[in-house]
């Protein structure tokens, strides 16, 4: 099992990549888009582990190791069918490779990789749209000192 | 770890949002939020790094309780024996799409005044 940290990391990733590109030369419009495909694709990759979040953590825990004791709740029931249906899915890897990441184990469950993975994006996209806004500024600037002042009788200056 | 980061970033967007907002939509605020963001991330998470350092006599002192509540309750949210952390998650999430709206606006209104200017000129 992954956190879901690590599964959304992994979702938010394949706008990011795509999105690259368009880091380099970005407008208002580019941004807007890979930010609502990072949210998208980080929800979707979520979605199959999404009845988990809606059981108490006793029936959450029975239903992943076993322990305690069982609960026939209908609600419970409800979400346990749904969990199951969707990690039994043989389309469950369109989720962002939500299967193949629950078979990799390791100690913290992917936690540290995806934290570091969420930041680095963020990160990146911060400071590209940080890039655009200043670009943008000494374009204006520029725009601004070349204008022909009306007062000088239309001579550039 | 979560909650720590997820505490630094909701400073982060009040300070820096107020700023920009009281400086009137300034270019340079906004420029420099992102180290501002980077500071408040480290800040948050300090106590942490400071066990790890060297002269552990005068930095596990900061790292202590309640003194390492100045890093935005730091000790106050460890000792929360919650299953906060898809919340941090949610809370980080939401903290950062709020700045990139921040910044999508700005660059829609500095793309809007670059076509006036060439449609002026």
């Amino acid at each position: 099992m992954a956190t879901p940290v690590m599964h959304i990391a992994a979702g938010m990733s394949f706008p990011f990549f795509l999105g690259l590109p368009w880091l380099l030369r970005l407008t208002s419009k580019k941004l807007l888009v890979v930010v609502l495909l990072m949210i998208l694709c980080g929800s979707a990759a979520v979605l199959p582990d999404a009845p988990r979040y809606f059981m108490r953590k006793e029936e959450a825990d029975y239903l992943r190791y076993g322990k305690g004791k069982p609960v026939s709740r209908y609600s419970f029931e409800l979400n346990a069918f749904a969990n199951a249906a969707a990690h039994d899915s043989p389309y469950i890897n369109a989720f962002a490779f939500h299967g193949s990441l629950d078979a990799y184990h390791s100690e913290a469950r992917g936690f540290r990789e995806g934290i570091l993975a969420i930041f680095f994006m963020f990160l990146t996209v911060l400071f590209a749209a940080r890039a655009a806004i200043l670009r943008n500024e000494k374009e204006i600037r520029r725009i601004e000192k070349n204008r022909t002042p009306i007062s000088s009788g239309g001579q550039a200056t | 770890m979560l909650k720590h980061l997820a505490a630094g970033l909701l400073v982060s967007l009040v300070v820096l949002l107020g700023l920009y907002t009281a400086r009137g939509r300034d270019t340079k605020t906004l420029a420099v939020a992102p180290f501002w963001i980077l500071f408040f991330e480290a800040w948050s998470f300090l106590p942490s790094i400071l066990k790890h350092l060297p002269f552990r006599s005068l930095t596990a002192g900061l790292a202590q309780d309640p003194i390492n509540n100045i890093f935005f309750f730091y000790g106050f949210l460890r000792e929360l024996r919650t299953t906060g952390g898809v919340w941090a998650l949610a809370v980080i999430c939401f903290v950062w799409f709020y700045f990139l709206t921040v910044f999508i606006r700005h660059l829609g209104m500095q793309e809007k005044a670059l076509k006036d200017l060439g449609k002026g000129a």
